[in-house]
């Protein structure tokens, strides 16, 4: 008679959870109103791990989003690229209640970048007889980061033992910079007399500084698989 | 076996985004010259025309990109078609762009009536630095004289080439005034049967007509006779029991205005979706569901919307019902106006 040995299951020591923001795939599935809540959580990925004894844990996430616009508003053509880059890092406590639900309390550093490179072009003919052309071409960069802290609440339920759902309410202060270029070169031409063209190229800088408060919601869902 | 997995979806993920991060500096713009056409479009008014060439020149803006026409587009009553409006940046507006029709001076503007003087609203939205994003006034002089079609066009309009704030301020409220929306079927009494029952709903059965005064071209909210002391024309109608845009308040820094929104212009109502201060209602439907049985317990919801027990209305609009009013809104859209040459884009 082999000799039974009871199974003792093995606490890790650390919890690793992988998250994705599942709100629009949860509305693709269950055909819900695309017009319903906007949700402000920009992130993408989410990634913890805790170390299980003392519940303490490290986390971060990321998200990206990229936008190309083109336009013609007459008299400009215009085309624009816009890069956001969000990210943030930081610490956490982990609560177990019960069999099926998690919850967190945390603190972040969060950050943002925004590139936004806009091209607009217009040529426009004027005047009657003698036919005056305004050409103008500009190209304006604005770069905007914004970085600050967060502070985040978090509860995720079990659906199984290794696949969570969890929703985060969190309250952020950001400070922000934002700088801008933009040049713009026109030129005027005459048919008639050319003697009276001109080409003026100038370029505006601005660079601001912003702080602001803001509280985000418990409508994210992220789907996140615990290893 | 799941961690691999795990690793292959984050790979995969990270794949897919940065795929898109590939920002080549390649702009693919091709210039398609336009001619401003100034002549035969019915505009006698020469500050008038010099407004119209302003309210569709993007060169008002920052980067060249956008108009005051951006966001008030003629085909949709001079409004937008998006909940908010994307500005020179594709940063989004904090409210839905409303119409612009039959406006006045000692009109309260914008949603919570912050502004009275139209000379003074038309040159807000161009140094907001959302929307159109000019530094200053002199800013924005130094460009418009930089276009060479000015010099002759504030010479007809003001006897002198020098380009002013006042003057640019002037012209562009001059346009805005002359948009005006007053040949609907319902002002000449053209209706169908089904139509005639949506009015009669419209103003008997569920008293609409308390607040939208559709019989005038002003209709509405928007009285204010100077000032911002009166309010009348700005209710709260329970879009939420909370509600997360101040609205009125802003102004007044009153609580009992908190979430109290200029009652609009119902005509060309049909065109200027989507509806309220945050564009959230994508239909005239939708919009008839909420005082249906959507009215939201705000604290100073409009007296109106209350029954007896001070609770919200619960109107329980027909579908029947709601296929006649919405009839009957349509019916109230000026299509002569949104194809009228003279308030159309002169640059083409």
């Amino acid at each position: 008679m082999a000799d039974s040995v009871p199974q003792v299951k093995k606490h890790k020591a650390f919890n690793h959870y992988v998250g994705l923001q599942a709100n629009q795939l949860f509305k693709q599935f269950l055909n819900l109103d695309a017009n319903g809540t906007i949700v402000k959580n920009p992130y993408l990925l989410t990634y913890a791990v805790t170390y299980s004894k003392l519940h303490l844990g490290i986390q971060g996430g990321f998200g990206y989003s990229y936008s190309l616009t083109k336009d013609k508003l007459s008299p400009s053509d215009l085309q624009s690229k816009v890069n956001n880059v969000f990210y943030r890092g930081g610490i956490f406590r982990n609560y177990i209640i019960g069999k099926k639900w998690e919850a967190t309390t945390g603190v972040n550093y969060v950050g943002y970048y925004k590139l936004n490179r806009t091209v607009a072009f217009s040529v426009i003919h004027s005047g009657t007889g003698n036919v005056v052309t305004d050409s103008t071409a500009t190209i304006s960069t604005d770069l905007s980061k914004r970085k600050g802290t967060e502070l985040q609440l978090s509860l995720g339920f079990h659906l199984s033992e290794h696949i969570m759902l969890f929703t985060e309410a969190s309250f952020h202060y950001y400070m922000v910079r934002s700088k801008s270029n933009v040049l713009v070169s026109e030129t005027v031409t005459n048919s008639d007399i050319p003697e009276n063209d001109t080409f003026t190229l100038s370029t505006t800088n601005s660079d601001n500084e912003d702080a602001s408060f803001d509280i985000s919601l418990p409508l994210v869902l992220f789907l996140t698989i615990k290893f | 076996m799941k961690t691999k997995l795990v690793c292959v979806v984050l790979i995969i993920s990270l794949y897919v985004l940065g795929f898109n991060s590939c920002t080549d500096e390649s702009y693919k713009v091709t210039p398609h010259p336009v001619t401003l056409h100034l002549a035969g479009n019915g505009l006698t008014n020469d500050v008038t025309i010099l407004g119209k060439v302003l309210f569709y020149d993007t060169h008002l803006s920052v980067n060249n990109g956008i108009s005051c026409a951006s966001c008030h587009k003629q085909t949709l009553a001079f409004s937008d078609d998006k909940a908010f409006s994307s500005g020179f940046q594709n940063e989004l507006t904090s409210r839905n762009a409303p119409p612009i029709q039959n406006l006045r001076d000692n009109f309260r503007l914008f949603w919570d009536g912050r502004e009275n003087l139209l000379e003074e609203m038309v040159l807000m939205p161009i140094l907001n630095h959302v929307e159109m994003g000019m530094a200053d006034e002199a800013a924005l002089v130094e460009r418009v004289r930089n276009q060479s079609y000015y010099h002759d066009l504030f010479e007809k309009a003001y006897g002198s080439a020098d380009v002013t704030p006042t003057g640019i301020a002037e012209a562009l409220s001059q346009f805005v005034k002359i948009i005006q929306v007053s040949n609907t079927r319902v002002d000449q009494n053209n209706l169908s049967a089904l139509e005639k029952s949506g009015q009669q709903l419209f103003f008997e059965k569920y008293e609409c007509n308390t607040c939208h005064l559709t019989q005038s071209p002003f209709g509405g909210g928007g009285y204010g006779g100077g000032g911002t002391t009166n309010n009348a024309g700005f209710v709260n109608i329970g879009l939420d029991a909370v509600s997360a845009d101040p609205g009125l308040k802003n102004v007044t820094h009153k609580d009992e205005d908190a979430g109290k929104f200029k009652i609009p212009n119902l005509r060309n109502v049909a065109l200027t979706a989507p509806y309220m201060h945050d564009g959230r209602f994508s239909s005239l439907e939708e919009v008839i569901d909420h005082y249906s049985h959507g009215i939201a317990n705000h604290p100073n919801l409009d007296s109106r919307l209350k029954d007896e027990d001070g609770k919200p209305k619960q109107l329980n609009i027909t579908s029947q019902e709601k296929t006649a009013i919405v009839a009957f809104l349509n019916a109230m859209t000026d299509f002569d106006m949104i194809s009228d040459k003279g308030l159309s884009n002169p640059f083409h």
